[in-house]
């Protein structure tokens, strides 16, 4: 088999020069785990946005103050809120959202909360009790707050566990006092984790919960809802509710045109869809330059490839003397390249995998995922990088006329 | 059996023109034994290299067992060179970090037939030569001598219907090229072809007739006298 007699040439000429081999190999390997490591850190990211999204609770509709127009011109974030309690009115009638289960408006702000000699700084939240299922919050400890809280305008909380282990590293914080300002609370409530860490998303242990009758009559003042957060029935009618929650709260606004509304109806479908274009862009960029870094280990491997035909001109000479037709020499010559790109992806998966699990245990948490798929694509790529750039060398090696070949020292 | 019908070579162009061989009329019939003699850059390995089909002529026809060659395509010649024509070089030419069973593999390899058979083959040729206990060693861990019958032993496991040996015994010791001799000998007493380039003239002489060049000429083609009956 000619087969074995490539592998064979191919082994003693990779072995002959193994520091050359492996300088020229560079490229490739860290072409290879760039990608590698970046397919892998991408889904894992992807995935940990997911779950995240997904925590918020299931069929949710977020509606958010947002790009109010006054006059013609457009209010960045942060001005005030244009949730306005006639907002929350319309959509509290089943006439207008017959798709809607529960409706959950709350007032937020970041405020401290003091007990004893700590301190934690958070979001506070003044909600009513159906917060609790629309946002999917477990209890873990006490209660969540109830309705006579609210019609009571009792001074009660719930803490998120972040804010718990802060405040409460030793004790157990149900019925203790902590104060906001003047004002004092009991702990009423301890929330389960959502078992989500943020990196730059809002992490959502961390913040606390009270009646909003509370939270607008003693800290607020009447200011108007930071998010109106609604769930749908069931998943199938997730586009009409949110079709509905949308036509409501532009009656309400009193304007036919969508551009003009001074609110944002998001589904966490939509919110998906928009942070994975994100990270879909952000991948492709970093693949582009994966991509550029192949291309230029590429080069590095023809270049070492017509060193290597120049070197063994006289053994492809005595080949030729022998009887190797030019496509004999050809085939040799790019079955060595390839060997060699395969080997250099091969490291470039290893390492590649190596770095991911580094990455994403100790430098950012998400979850470790290894995509067979960009194995087999690295695989496949560095073959490809293999043919492409051998074909020149090999192609120029297959060209040698036999005694020219012979007779050059 | 080979015909060389008014072979010209020439290198350069016409400033500096160098005519290797200059008309060059030869017959040389199945199972002889030639040795080709001349002066340093008289045309005795552009001639070689022409008959081994390394190379082809500026001018002329090169019949091999009767058929014209001198047009065939480059992968007919690879197929001649693979088939017909054993060459062994001054310069031994063997791969280098490879062992001497995988050079002397090699034309086989080429003809796609690397098997248990051909390699029992390779061993009984190295045995005839008297180098079967080096068979795996590398071919720059061994002499010189033994490097030249490496190569004498890849050149016969391609059963050539002619053998070339350029200067085969310029790079080694007397007693190393009179073994090397007599390996072409036997190899022209069972029928082989042979042609031999030297610069020695009791070398020369082993052989049945002696063809002299002189500046790409052919200046004397002789049977030699102990040879004739
Ligand atoms: N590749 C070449 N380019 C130019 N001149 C060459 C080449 N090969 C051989 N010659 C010339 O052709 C002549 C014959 O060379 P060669 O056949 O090698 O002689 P010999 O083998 O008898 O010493 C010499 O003058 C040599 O310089
Ligand atoms: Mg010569």
């Amino acid at each position: 088999m000619k087969f074995m007699e490539f592998l064979l040439s191919a082994k003693t000429a990779i072995l002959t020069n193994k520091g050359r081999t492996i300088l020229s190999m560079l490229g490739i390997i860290i072409g290879i785990s760039s990608v590698i490591a970046m397919i892998s850190i991408g889904k894992g990211a992807q995935s940990k946005i997911t779950s995240n999204i997904q925590s918020l609770g299931s069929n949710v509709i977020i509606v958010s103050p947002g790009n109010a127009t006054v006059g013609n011109v457009r209010q960045g974030l942060g001005t005030a809120s244009t949730l306005t309690q006639q907002y929350v009115d319309a959509l509290s009638s089943r006439f207008n959202t017959p798709d809607i289960s529960f409706i959950s408006p709350s007032v937020s702000k970041n405020e401290e909360i003091i007990y004893k000699n700590q301190n934690a700084v958070t979001k506070l939240n003044g909600v009513y009790p159906q917060a609790q299922i629309v946002n999917n919050i477990t209890i873990s400890l006490g209660s969540f707050i109830t309705i006579p809280d609210v019609s009571n305008n009792f001074h009660v909380i719930v803490l998120g566990p972040i804010v718990e282990s802060e405040l409460f590293p030793h004790v157990n914080p149900i019925g203790k006092t902590v104060s906001i300002g003047q004002t004092l609370f009991t702990v009423i409530g301890v929330t389960a984790s959502k078992g989500t860490s943020g990196n730059g998303v809002f992490n959502q242990d961390d913040q606390v919960w009270i009646p909003i009758t509370t939270a607008k009559n003693t800290l607020l003042g009447n200011i108007n809802y930071s998010s109106i957060n609604l769930e749908a029935k069931n998943s199938k009618v997730m586009n009409k509710a949110t079709a509905e929650v949308q036509n409501t709260l532009m009656k309400a606004q009193g304007i036919k045109n969508p551009n003009l509304a001074n609110f944002t109806v998001e589904n966490q479908t939509q919110i998906l869809s928009t942070l994975n274009t994100i990270t879909g862009t952000f991948t492709l960029l970093l693949e582009g330059i994966a991509g550029i870094s192949l291309i230029v280990g590429g080069i590095g491997i023809m270049n070492i490839m017509l060193v290597s035909v120049t070197e063994r001109t006289r053994e492809i000479g005595l080949r030729k003397a022998v009887g190797a037709k030019g496509s004999d020499i050809m085939i040799q010559f790019l079955f060595e390249t390839i060997i060699l790109t395969l080997i250099s992806g091969t490291i470039g998966i290893l390492f590649g995998i190596f770095l991911s699990f580094i990455i994403s245990s100790f430098v950012i948490q998400i979850p470790f995922i290894i995509s067979i798929s960009a194995i087999i694509i690295a695989i496949t790529v560095s073959a490809s990088i293999g043919f492409v750039f051998g074909l020149f060398p090999a192609y120029k090696a297959s060209k040698l006329s036999a005694i020219e070949a012979l007779r050059y020292e | 059996m080979i015909k060389l019908e008014g072979i010209y070579k020439t290198y350069g162009d016409t400033g500096n023109l160098v005519t290797a061989l200059n008309n060059i009329n030869l017959l040389i019939n199945n199972g002889e034994f030639v040795s080709i003699m001349g002066a340093s850059g008289s045309g005795k390995s552009t001639l070689m290299h022409i008959i081994g089909l390394l190379d082809k002529p500026s001018k002329g026809h090169y019949f091999l067992n009767d058929k014209d060659i001198s047009d065939i395509k480059e992968n007919d010649l690879a197929l001649i060179r693979n088939r017909e024509i054993g060459f062994v070089f001054q310069a031994f030419n063997l791969l280098p970090r490879t062992t001497v069973m995988d050079n002397v593999m090699l034309p086989l390899i080429y003809r796609g037939e690397n098997n248990i058979n051909s390699q029992n083959k390779a061993m009984q040729i190295l045995d005839n030569i008297g180098i079967k206990k080096i068979a795996n060693f590398k071919t720059n861990q061994i002499s010189g001598g033994q490097q030249q019958r490496v190569a004498i032993a890849r050149a016969l496991m391609q059963e050539p219907s002619i053998l070339l040996a350029d200067e085969p015994t310029g790079n080694l010791d007397s007693k190393a090229s009179e073994e090397i001799i007599k390996i072409l000998q036997d190899l022209n007493n069972n029928g082989h072809t042979v042609i031999l380039v030297t610069h020695e003239e009791d070398i020369a002489n082993k052989a049945k007739r002696l063809i002299v060049l002189k500046d790409g000429n052919l200046l004397s083609d002789n049977i030699i006298k102990q040879h004739i009956l």
